[in-house]
């Protein structure tokens, strides 16, 4: 018996992938031979190139304004699209992260999970109990980031990958 | 009269296509989705080809990485929440619902209820407990186990659509899915929902399909035009595969009120267990055997109404030669003598995903009206002597079909469908 005859099937899908789709080309190796799990990547690298930049000028200079605009777009980040605004400005600093803004307590805990995994420190829930606004929660991620070591030496970003 | 189960929507997210009519059109010329594969960079591992799916990548730990189909808008509040497999799942039940016709707002007023299969994320656990020990659980991601256990696929979808009715998820590994539709279907004939979504999905990355490696269940061929070759005598285990597949199940007044077009009629359902070994098939295939037997009954046929079997055949040696004598011993020994053929040929196995693919597979064959064929089966077993396993893919209109599964400890379920008539089955 002869191997079955590629042929293009009738409805390609489109792709969101910035990579080239392949047809759907059943048999037709679309992917070849695949690495392993590729490494973790800087949990920045889907940011901004403007944030990136802003969290090596804080590394290298300990750039308060610079870990606060970091802090800014991680937050912005992982707001839920239900509440987003599409116009959105820089929330005040009096906006509180719940009632105003919309974020539910686990997208909270995420951008816990991120800001400790960025930044090599861990933050209990003591800490939190006072944290509910934006001013807050900048405020607190200055004076904990202050309080850790290795921040503003040793570039340590992008050995880790918070999902 | 027990009320009457319709499927009237289907999503497929699978190796040979992501639509109904890219996988009907790949079924019926015999077209599959198997390609040289590296799953983890070792050369020494013997498993060199698997069913991958088109147009997604998914195999970061990083949802952040991950791109689909942009015809298909997942929020980022769902997202967060998902593994892998569950990207499949989310864009197999955008799929099918639109092709019901169905929107979010007629699934949450409690008529609706949600059955969901998988073995989980083993890539996605294993990603995050490795995080946590690196710093000694002092902390985690947040969403690290609803993305990861099994029922990741149950929480998310049941929480994303809104969904109040029947929600729970199901695991007997290969039979996960079937065991879904079943005891969907009978939460519609009991009148407990009007609508049960069924989804089942599957990972295709080295810690979900490499562990089978170690059990010699794993295919060692490098040929992907036959490395999956189900009854063949040649077989030498089983092709990977990842995806998912929804059926919208919808009780007969309601699809018929809302005009929905349905696919077939979801005739009857049962299950038996071999009762013999934690990973392998009873060598006779008892367990399959009176689980067949039991769906006819369900299903008030005979044998001989039977006209194609959707085997589970996975291409393992024990496990084909296990169905081949069941079907042998339900359907030979009766004189009846069904179209069959194992899909997996074409798909790879897809695990929990299996029985919700091929049923799905089924359906478009009632539908379309063709019948799938074994095009990889190069010289048949001859244990399978006596049974009709054609190459190529039939023309045909079949009226009623099996669909078997069969998974690990010994669980078998097996479902038939009947095709919709002009009256709509009334």
């Amino acid at each position: 018996m002869s191997d079955p005859l590629p042929e293009p099937a009738p409805e390609p899908t489109p792709s969101a992938s910035p990579t080239p789709v392949p047809a759907e080309v059943p048999g037709a190796a679309p992917t070849g031979p695949k690495p392993a799990t590729p490494p973790p990547s800087n949990p920045l690298a889907k940011f901004p190139s403007a944030v990136r930049d802003a969290q090596e000028r804080f590394l290298a200079t300990g750039d308060v304004a610079a870990l606060d605009a970091v802090v800014l777009a991680v937050i912005l980040d992982h707001q839920p699209s239900i509440a987003k605004k599409p116009d959105a400005e820089t929330p005040a600093d009096s906006a509180r992260l719940i009632e105003d803004l919309g974020f539910d307590s686990l997208a909270l805990a995420e951008i816990v999970f991120f800001l400790e995994d960025l930044y090599k420190m861990t933050i209990t829930n003591e800490e939190l109990k006072n944290v509910a606004t934006m001013g807050e929660i900048r405020a607190f991620v200055r004076s904990k980031v202050g309080e850790t070591p290795s921040v503003g030496e040793t570039p340590k970003v992008g050995d880790s990958n918070p999902t | 009269m027990s009320r009457e189960v319709f499927i009237t929507g289907i999503g497929f997210i699978t190796s040979i296509g992501a639509s109904a009519s890219s996988v009907a059109h790949n079924l019926k010329e015999g077209l599959h989705g198997v390609a040289p594969w590296d799953f983890c960079g070792n050369p020494i591992v013997p498993v060199k080809v698997a069913a991958p799916v088109p147009h997604f990548e998914v195999n970061s730990p990083s949802w952040r990485d991950w791109t689909w189909p942009e015809e298909y808008n997942i929020p980022r509040e769902t997202l967060r929440g998902l593994a892998p497999h569950g990207v499949y799942a989310f864009c197999a039940m955008e799929q099918a619902l639109r092709d019901a016709g169905l929107s979010r707002s007629d699934l949450t007023d409690g008529g609706t209820g949600l059955f969901c299969a998988s073995a989980g994320s083993a890539f996605t656990l294993h990603h995050n407990l490795s995080q946590a020990h690196a710093c000694r659980f002092e902390r985690g991601n947040p969403m690290g186990i609803v993305s990861s256990i099994a029922g990741t696929l149950n929480f998310n979808l049941a929480a994303h659509y809104g969904i109040t009715g029947a929600v729970t998820g199901f695991v007997s590994a290969c039979a996960s899915s079937s065991h879904a539709l079943g005891y969907a279907t009978d939460e519609i004939r009991l009148g407990r929902q009007e609508r049960m979504l069924v989804v089942g999905a599957e990972e295709l990355n080295a810690d979900t399909i490499l562990p089978f490696a170690p059990m010699r269940a794993l295919s060692a061929s490098s040929d992907p035009a036959t490395a999956s070759r189900p009854f063949d005598l040649n077989r030498d285990g089983f092709v990977g595969t990842g995806g998912a597949v929804v059926l919208v199940l919808e009780e007969g007044s309601v699809a018929r009120r809302r005009k929905a077009q349905p696919y077939a009629e979801v005739l009857g359902w049962g299950q038996a267990s071999d009762g013999y070994s934690v990973a392998t098939s009873h060598p006779e295939g008892a367990g399959l055997r009176a689980a067949i037997l039991r769906t006819l009954r369900d299903a008030n046929l005979g044998p001989e109404q039977i006209d194609y079997i959707n085997a589970h055949a996975t291409s393992t040696p024990i496990g084909d030669r296990a169905e081949a004598l069941a079907l042998q011993a339900v359907f030979t020994a009766a004189g009846a003598f069904p179209v069959i053929s194992s899909t997996k040929g074409l798909t790879g196995h897809g695990l929990s995903m299996a029985g919700a693919m091929e049923l799905g597979f089924c359906a478009l064959a009632l539908r379309d009206g063709f019948i799938p064929g074994n095009p990889h089966l190069l010289e048949p077993d001859p244990v399978c002597e006596g049974l009709n396993l054609p190459r190529a893919s039939l023309r045909a209109s079949a009226t009623h079909v099996l669909n078997n599964s069969s998974g690990f400890g010994g669980s078998n379920v097996c479902h038939v469908l009947r095709r919709m008539s002009e009256q709509g089955n009334a």
